[in-house]
């Protein structure tokens, strides 16, 4: 990478915390205070309503025996894992077909965006009856491909499928990362797609090495972004399912949001918080240090 | 593609800020500006669950109050608290700004009060001639923690009646005014009235052993089995006997599951994502032929399935069971710690909980029973043959949920354990054994922290 | 080769109508579903959810089609009110085949959830807050933004690492000190906690503002630097300019976001007079049931304005950051 040197970094820093004085002063005053106090009620016991007692590490001792847990954890990312990518490829092949001259274009990129818009309690309702084995949408569509009774999804009813509906469900607000994806491919210049169209094997290969490394910085951010927001899932599982079937969609923050606020351990719950920030920042590390590789900020 | 374009002059975005900027500063001094506290009267700032129609039938009743107390404004506001999610509630307490009356599911209440989080008002209580006696036993049972009175009982939700669907008992050649009495009669009447379709799918179920969750259906049908989840504490002590595992309450489990095994939990689960929202309950449609009744649905049913053919009446019950059977829910009022027990707050919630003149209003304008068993409601209701079942469930109910004060936790465990067991095939009675162990771990800190705080007080 | 592209790109526009078609069809279907049920009366929204086409019942009656209400059966017979026609009210014993099921929009569901709570004044209080987040957002992420993207500085990636972090502990546990801080400043029951905090940067989109602001090429920087730009000049004349659609991303989504924020306004709000239309929103949600009709409803009027506001100006947002033109 490329970088300017008007002058030596050292002599810039003024100027660079003077721009970012608004984050530093937010950190500051609305952030460092309450983090420091999860990290000490992590280190407490602490039943909302009494003040926090220390008791050293033993909330993480009982953390590291809580099977509960461990399968919050494994229910996230196997969510982050399959919603976050697929999401991607979902809202960049979006992309790439809005990004083509045709007609309604306009219209095509509102109806795409519609479900980011939809307030989540009413998508909750919606997605339910979508979902609804015996007379949703999905499994008429799937019945009306001639799919037999016995291999329809049972969907949000069933152990094995109520963590893919949610992925489905999640696929749908894949508008967001389109708009963004969007918004960076119009630095793609249009001849590229003009030639792609007459080359044909070609095409992949010019949007492999030309159009996906000029929109890679965004591919890096909704990356991010996703692992970071999938991870924290909440509302979709509190509404919906209820952690349910047998905690199948017990997702880690439906389970620290119980142990906070239904066992009134707010203690517990900070240590879950921390153990699970150790976890995603890892994932995080990694996903930056590959970036390293993919992402090109010059073309 | 956009125009070529060199270096931009000006700040074109800078008239777009500038608009949103006023607008942004019109807005902060319109919505920053809040009215001073009128003049006159005390203002108590209460804190409703229902919001939305609710709230306006609620408002009613506190319009009769403020009427007959003209020196008391009360500033009613939605918070949306309920068992699971009462945020706002616990950030105020935490805060220490919290409201000076709000409203408490009953099953929290003494929970809430072992936790500290709501004042004692034993004093005005008893200053007041109120006693247990005024109210449906088992609610008052519920707003007592350590001999310490912390709410009074609001409502009484008498759970369940029984409703069946005449035609359909018609249809499957039963008796339409003989509902079962007894769990063999139900069982019997269950697997006449369901039908199964092609591939297992459930065109009709008799009864959903499981309708509210298993949590609340357990409740019920554990007591209708004559089961028992906690004896509550005598004399001085704080902690009773966890019965969780209690041999009728693995016996209702079993009894649940066993529905589950029949007709496959997926195959029910799928029946009952078919209905969502208020109006489309399957019993209205006749897809469900019986029905555990709470009591505003004997009103929606009229409203929303006019033309159904049903009967009301009490639950079954096993062989070790009463009949009738059920248990009270209901919500209670109570002031939140960090707030003065203040004469005016008190008398709100007295008039609210234990005058003829609040729980008649209450009964009238919100359609629920009142938890004041003597209230002049019940005069109303005498024609009703429907409610009349409920009344006579409110009165002969010797349960509430259960009297533990840590009710969310059982609520989350119990929950968790019906849907293990229908699932996963678990064992119920291993399932009842662990919440047993878990639950009594978690009664014994709640009471030595409460014990410690209630001592140190002294 | 022009005839030759033009026809290629015939053939390919087609297919791509086709794929497009498809999807909106896809991304259409819960729409309609949400639509039919906000318009369907009661009695339909259970008797039949999958009918996407709101119906209600008819009766012929004195040569006039009219509305009714099976009210219950009589001896064979139903008994039924008129709700439409200047008979409306006068209830009728009929035989159950005279009925029939006929399209009927109901409106009431909109009626309803206008009433369920004060409309204007929760949108007002919505927009209030709602604009001055946009605004608060767009103007300090934009700020931070160059300062991590376009000053090179030490410290900068160690800034914008703490400011990943902080995103990364879910706002359940630092709920309670967060509050307790605002009770300190006196700002509990004011909209200050919920607007103040966006003037001070906001993770998400000073991360993405500073994945747009490093695509600028540094020669573009570096030219109006020589041209003796201080960095605010270059911020305010170049950046802000050539990043405007990439702002009103910003904009858009925090618009959204604060539009649909349920949880911050409830908490921080104690008087109910001060409350936001997505709180008004979850009044709709029952103890044991919902009424999923006028929530519907409001879903759908809630959406509207944003679905429109993203209609005008989608042309404008998806340009990314323009370097057309400025590229050597």
């Amino acid at each position: 990478m490329k970088h300017f040197r008007p002058t030596s970094p050292f002599h810039r820093w003024p100027v660079g915390v003077a721009f970012c004085l608004p984050l530093i002063a937010g950190l500051a005053m609305f952030t460092a205070f309450p983090v420091g106090m999860s990290l000490y009620y992590s280190l407490c016991s602490y039943p909302i309503f009494s003040p926090p007692r220390l008791i050293g590490l033993r909330n993480y001792q009982e953390l590291a025996g809580d099977p509960r847990f461990w399968l919050s954890v494994w229910n996230t990312f196997y969510y982050a894992m399959v919603a976050v990518p697929l999401g991607m490829v979902v809202g960049l092949l979006l992309a790439l077909l809005l990004n083509l001259k045709i007609k309604g274009l306009a219209f095509y990129r509102t109806l795409f965006f519609l479900p980011t818009v939809v307030p989540l309690v009413a998508s909750c309702v919606l997605w339910n009856q979508i979902l609804n084995p015996q007379q949703g949408l999905i499994n008429e569509f799937l019945r009306f491909l001639g799919l037999p009774a016995a291999w329809l999804p049972g969907w949000l009813t069933s152990v094995t499928w109520s963590k893919p509906a949610l992925i489905l469900m999640s696929l749908w607000g894949c508008g967001g990362g389109m708009v963004l994806y969007l918004a960076a491919l119009q630095d793609v210049p249009q001849e590229l797609y003009e030639a792609a169209a007459l080359d044909g094997a070609r095409a992949w290969h010019r949007l492999r090495h030309v159009a996906l490394p000029m929109i890679s910085p965004v591919l890096l951010f909704t990356l991010i972004m996703g692992l970071i927001g999938a991870v924290q899932i909440f509302a979709q599982a509190f509404i919906m399912t209820n952690g349910g079937p047998a905690d199948s969609t017990l997702f880690y923050s439906l389970k620290l949001f119980n142990t906070a606020f239904t066992e009134y351990r707010l203690g517990y719950a900070s240590a879950m918080a921390w153990v699970m920030f150790v976890l995603i920042l890892l994932a995080t590390l990694g996903v930056m240090k590959l970036s390293n590789r993919f992402v090109y900020y010059h073309s | 593609m956009p125009k070529s374009r060199t270096f931009p002059r000006g700040v074109p975005v800078g008239r777009w800020f500038l608009l949103l900027a006023t607008a942004g500063i019109t807005g902060m001094l319109g919505g920053c500006g809040h009215k001073p506290p009128r003049r006159g009267p005390t203002v108590i700032s209460f804190w409703e669950p229902y919001g939305g129609a609710s709230k306006a039938r609620l408002q009613k009743v506190i319009d009769e109050f403020e009427h007959l107390h003209p020196n008391i404004h009360i500033a009613v506001s939605y918070a949306a608290n309920n068992l699971t999610s009462s945020q706002k509630l616990f950030l105020a307490i935490a805060g220490g700004v919290p409201p000076d009356v709000t409203v408490v599911d009953g099953q929290q209440a003494s929970e809430w009060a072992a936790r500290g989080a709501l004042d004692n008002i034993t004093g005005p209580v008893r200053q007041a001639g109120i006693s247990g006696k005024d109210f449906w036993t088992p609610r008052w049972k519920e707003s007592v923690f350590a001999g310490r009175v912390y709410a009074l009982p609001w409502g009484a939700d008498p759970n369940f009646a029984l409703a069946w669907n005449k035609k359909l008992f018609r249809q499957a050649g039963l008796n339409p005014n003989d509902p079962p009495r007894t769990m063999a009669q139900l069982d019997r009447d269950i697997r006449r009235l369901t039908v199964i379709g092609p591939e297992g799918r459930i065109i009709r179920m008799g009864l959903i052993p499981w309708e509210y969750g298993s949590a609340n259906s357990l409740f019920t049908w554990a007591y209708a089995f004559g089961g028992n989840f906690y004896d509550p504490p005598r004399g001085n002590h704080l902690i009773g006997r966890v019965t969780i595992n209690n041999p009728r309450n693995i016996e209702a489990l079993r009894w649940m599951a066993h529905y589950a095994k029949r007709y496959g939990i997926s195959h029910v689960a799928a029946f009952q994502s078919n209905f969502i929202g208020v109006a489309a309950n399957p019993f209205y449609t006749g897809q469900v032929a019986m029905t555990l009744l709470y009591i505003e649905q004997d009103s929606l049913i009229r409203r929303y399935a006019p033309t159904l053919d049903y009967g009301v009446s009490f639950i079954p019950a096993g062989p070790h069971g009463h009949y009738p059977t059920g248990w009270l829910g209901g919500w209670s009022l109570a002031i939140p710690k960090g707030s003065k027990v203040t004469p005016a707050a008190f008398e709100f919630i007295r008039w609210m909980c234990a005058s003829p003149a609040g729980t008649l209003a209450y009964g009238k304008d919100m359609a629920m029973f009142p938890a004041y068993r003597k209230s002049p409601y019940y005069q109303t209701i005498r024609n009703n043959k429907h409610l009349m079942v409920f009344y006579r469930i409110v009165s002969q109910s010797t349960h509430a949920r259960s009297l533990m004060p840590v009710q969310g936790y059982l609520m989350e465990l119990l929950h968790r354990a019906g849907q293990q067991v229908f699932y996963n095939h678990r064992s119920a009675r291993r399932e009842l054994d662990k919440i047993n162990r878990l639950v009594k771990e978690r009664l014994a800190e709640v009471v030595r922290r409460a014990r410690n705080r209630l001592e140190r007080r002294r | 080769m022009r005839s030759l592209i033009r026809k290629h790109r015939l053939w390919k526009t087609t297919i791509a109508q086709a794929a497009l078609l498809a999807l909106a069809l896809v991304f259409c279907a819960p729409f309609i579903w949400m639509l039919s049920t906000s318009l369907k009366t009661p009695d339909h929204i259970q008797s039949d959810s999958t009918d996407p086409i709101p119906k209600a019942w008819f009766l012929d009656y004195h040569g006039q089609r009219v509305r009714v209400r099976p009210l219950r059966r009589r001896r064979g017979r139903l008994e039924a009110q008129i709700r439409s026609g200047p008979y409306r009210g006068r209830t009728l014993l009929v035989r159950p085949g005279r009925i029939h099921n006929g399209v009927y929009l109901d409106w009431r569901n909109y009626k309803k959830g206008f009433e369920e709570f004060p409309f204007l004044r929760y949108l007002w209080n919505t927009l209030v807050i709602c604009g001055l987040s946009v605004l608060g957002t767009v103007l300090s992420c934009s700020l931070v933004a160059y300062g991590l993207a376009c000053v090179e500085w030490s410290g900068r990636e160690a800034l914008f690492w703490v400011m990943l972090c902080t995103m990364m502990i879910p706002g359940q546990v630092t709920m309670i000190p967060l509050f307790i801080l605002f009770k300190n400043l006196g700002w509990i029951n004011t909209i200050l906690p919920l607007v103040v905090p966006t003037f001070l940067g906001n993770a998400f989109f000073i991360f993405l503002l500073r994945q747009f602001y490093r695509t600028i090429p540094p020669s573009l920087l570096e030219a109006a630097r020589i041209d003796g730009g201080g960095d605010l000049r270059i911020w305010a004349r170049i950046i802000l300019p050539l990043s405007k659609p990439a702002l009103l991303i910003v904009a858009l989504f925090t618009f959204i976001n604060s539009w649909n924020d349920f949880l911050n306004p409830l908490i921080y709000l104690l008087n109910d007079r001060k409350y936001t239309l997505s709180i008004g929103l979850t009044m709709f949600q029952g103890q044991y049931n919902s009424d999923w009709g006028p929530m519907m409803a409001m879903s759908l009027i809630m959406s509207l304005p944003i679905i429109i506001l993203f209609f005008l100006t989608q042309k404008t947002f998806i340009q990314g950051v323009k370097l057309t033109g400025v590229k050597g």
